[in-house]
């Protein structure tokens, strides 16, 4: 579904992806670990194809097509989605307003009738209920004024709505206390089929006793060292990142260093 | 923060009268005969000229007149509408109407003089005064007068001249544990001449009695009839008076459709009691050169003012803020959000005072002034000013200037929006923001169909979504 090749990036000149390689099938999950700073959003971000940062080497394919053509929107389109690690206030802007018209321009892209702000109050509700999200928040301010955990739910609806066939969750548990931890992790799992493919971003093994990954990246430096099953997480929090890093530790993110 | 402002004095340079100018001259001779009866109206206008002639013509070098071109104006002899001049009918207030309901509260004002057969008293209730001033200084001139000396002599030039050519204007009093859950409508509309240059000078006095409670829209609307090719000034004074534990919210709308140059005067003074509170947005729109002034002053523990504004303009339109805040007793709160969406040539001018007496302690005090600037050529300038004599407040103040945001872009496209809908979206939920602020639904909704009517089509989210869509929908039917 994703094929990521020899992805380099960089923003203001400054290299941050070093030739990421990363093959994601259907009906898998991934989780990518790593130091911060190390790239994790920067890769996230150039999937779904942020125009802050720039593709200097590599490429990234979605169901064979290159990715590198397609703006944003279009990605969007295709069937990515990226819940964001630090959702975006957009004041005056209302949630179901925003989603309406996003679902709208998914039914029209599929040759699909759009629908009314009835019609899709109803779905908006329906959606709510699977992140247990109060029903307030959808005529609210897109993420404006939410804590932490109400954003990230706030994510989880967006993508329960839009139903994509390749999300990537970045750090969606942080900041989450665990009965929201649970509520969100649920929320992925009953998205989750063998059609879609999932990659989380997560510093925490306990997600991943909720959305049990098929394969554990690690990212560092920009790059992934290191592969393996799910046991590689619990590795990971009992060992930390050093015994991988070796000197790269001493690099930090990027190759230029910070 | 010291800061020296020579803001509403009465400029020393001016000591020495000049010469006056063609626009003095003209609308203070006395051309309107008023009769014996209004003695009310007559000492309001001796009053206002007597205290125009201290203040002068506000000049450039004014902080508060900084920015604003008055040059054309004063050369222009503007005279007074006479007496039946322009039909006005119900069709061209057909946009007016809140909620489309033609029977809503409504007092309409045309050229400054009250129209009984345009307005609509019946839903108001009888307790409540809401009678034309021309009536009120016949009928009941004690209270009139009374409700006049409550505020102090203006030191806003444009508000005396108001003042000393005052003709009409509406005289609304809400007694004491009144509640008026729906929306009282002002419409103050200007038609233009296309014989001579003409001005308009309405006056409103708005009572609160303890514990009262209403909401109002008053309208600054110049008309546009056509052929009315000469220059207008529109110069209208609100005064409000609050006591303890009343609530007032209202929305000032101002709008310009005139051929011809047309100027757009308001001074708004508000004298809040004891927790008494104005939530008040003020509202610019397309058309000529416009200045809101607003004075709030918090006399006693626990009042509140919100000062919320919002332009939305284009072509040459110019509109100046000036706000000021007078914290005058301990405890009291006040917040100001200002927000402007500039298109083509226009610009946008905030300059607001906040002060804080020296027992003003606990005083809450925040002020933001946000621009979005969609063209080049559009401008803006913002002017905070704190002037604090006590020491346990807490007072913040910040400005931005810039475009929309890329962040903000990144979030709604990367759910799959197209950019052109995600822009008007941005655009539209900036001003959005504002109007979100207001209380009753019915009045957010019409000030959203205001505001549309008046963005650019290509910020405008009903006619962008509508047309992108079948931009995206015949691309699909090409390819099918
Ligand atoms: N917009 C940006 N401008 C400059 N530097 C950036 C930007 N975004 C990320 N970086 C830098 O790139 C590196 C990787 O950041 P990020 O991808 O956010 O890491 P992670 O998500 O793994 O913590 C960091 O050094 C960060 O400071
Ligand atoms: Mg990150």
């Amino acid at each position: 579904m994703l094929t990521i090749q020899d992805l380099q990036a960089s923003v203001n000149d400054t290299s941050i992806l070093n030739g990421v390689n990363l093959q994601v099938n259907a009906g898998e999950v991934h989780a990518i670990m790593g130091p911060n700073g190390s790239g994790k959003s920067t890769l996230s971000k150039v999937v779904a194809g942020h125009p802050a940062f720039e593709v200097t080497g590599g490429d990234v394919l979605f169901e064979g097509k290159s990715l590198m053509d397609l703006d944003p929107n279009e990605r969007a389109l295709a069937g990515i989605f990226l819940a964001f690690q630090y959702p975006v206030e957009v004041p005056g802007v209302s949630n179901a307003d925003f989603l309406r018209l996003a679902y709208n321009s998914k039914q029209v892209h599929n040759g699909q009738p759009e629908i009314d702000e009835d019609a899709f109050s109803d779905i908006l509700k329906e959606k709510a209920k699977i992140v247990e999200m109060d029903e307030s928040f959808i005529n609210r301010a897109v993420n404006e004024g939410f804590s932490g955990g109400e954003k990230k739910r706030n994510e989880i609806l967006q993508m329960a709505v839009l139903e994509p066939k390749l999300a990537i969750l970045d750090e969606t548990d942080s900041g989450l206390d665990i009965d929201a931890l649970k509520i969100v992790s649920a929320g992925v799992n009953k998205l989750k089929s063998k059609d879609n493919a999932v990659v989380v971003i997560t510093h925490y093994q306990r997600l991943l006793d909720y959305i049990k990954p098929d394969f554990v990246h690690v990212l560092a430096g920009g790059k992934i060292i290191k592969s393996g099953g799910r046991e590689l997480a619990l590795e990971l929090e009992e060992k930390g990142y050093d015994w991988l890093l070796g000197d790269k530790a001493a690099v930090g993110a990027g190759s230029g260093g910070q | 923060m010291a800061v020296i402002t020579m803001q509403n004095r009465p400029n020393k340079a001016h000591k020495i009268q000049p010469a006056p100018t063609p626009f003095e001259l003209a609308v203070l001779s006395d051309k309107t005969q008023m009769d014996a009866q209004n003695s009310a109206i007559t000492t309001i206008r001796e009053t206002g000229k007597s205290r125009y002639q201290q203040l002068g013509f506000p000049t450039r070098r004014l902080e508060a007149w900084k920015f604003i071109d008055l040059k054309a104006l004063q050369n222009t002899e503007f005279l007074p509408y006479p007496d039946n001049l322009a039909t006005v009918n119900k069709a061209d207030l057909a946009p007016y109407m809140i909620g489309g309901n033609t029977n809503a509260s409504r007092l309409v004002f045309v050229n400054g003089r009250y129209v009984d057969s345009l307005s609509n008293t019946a839903g108001i209730p009888k307790s409540i005064t809401a009678i034309s001033l021309m009536l009120a200084s016949r009928e009941m001139p004690t209270e009139l007068s009374a409700l006049e000396n409550i505020f102090d002599a203006t030191t806003d030039a444009f508000a005396a001249l108001n003042a000393a050519t005052v003709e009409d204007g509406v005289l609304l009093s809400i007694p004491q544990q009144t509640v008026v859950d729906k929306p009282i409508q002002i419409l103050l509309v200007s038609t233009g001449d296309s014989s001579a240059p003409r001005m308009a000078s309405p006056r409103c006095l708005v009572e609160l009695g303890q514990g009262a409670k209403a909401e109002l829209v008053v309208e600054c609307i110049g008309l546009g009839k056509t052929g009315a090719v000469q220059p207008t000034v529109n110069n209208t004074v609100i005064q409000i008076a609050a006591r303890p534990e009343a609530e007032l919210r209202m929305t000032l709308i101002q709008e310009a459709r005139h051929e011809a140059t047309a100027y757009s005067f308001t001074s708004t003074e508000a004298k809040l009691e004891a927790n008494s509170c104005l939530e008040m947005t003020t509202v610019a729109l397309r058309g000529g050169i416009a200045r809101h002034n607003v004075q709030a002053h918090l006399l006693e523990e626990g009042a509140h003012c919100t000062l919320n504004g919002l332009n939305v303009l284009n072509g040459d339109t110019k509109v100046h803020h000036h706000t000021e805040i007078h914290h005058l007793a301990p405890a009291c709160t006040s917040e100001q959000v200002y927000k402007s969406i500039l298109e083509d040539q226009s610009m946008a001018d905030f300059d607001g005072t906040i002060t804080v007496a020296r027992h003003a302690q606990k005083t809450d005090s925040s002020q933001m002034n946000r621009t979005l600037l969609l063209s080049e050529d559009a401008k803006t300038y913002t002017r905070p000013q704190l002037k604090i004599d006590a020491d346990d407040v807490k007072c913040a103040h910040g400005a931005t200037v810039g475009q929309l945001e890329e962040e903000q872009l990144f979030y709604l496209v990367s759910r799959g929006l197209n950019p052109e809908i995600a822009q008007c979206l941005l655009t539209f939920g900036f001003a959005e923001d504002v109007i979100n602020r207001i209380n009753l639904p019915l009045v957010r909704q019409y000030l959203e169909s205001r505001v549309l009517e008046n963005m650019g089509q290509s910020h405008n989210p009903k006619s962008c979504y509508a047309s992108c869509t079948k931009i995206e929908k015949s691309a699909c039917e090409i390819e099918g």
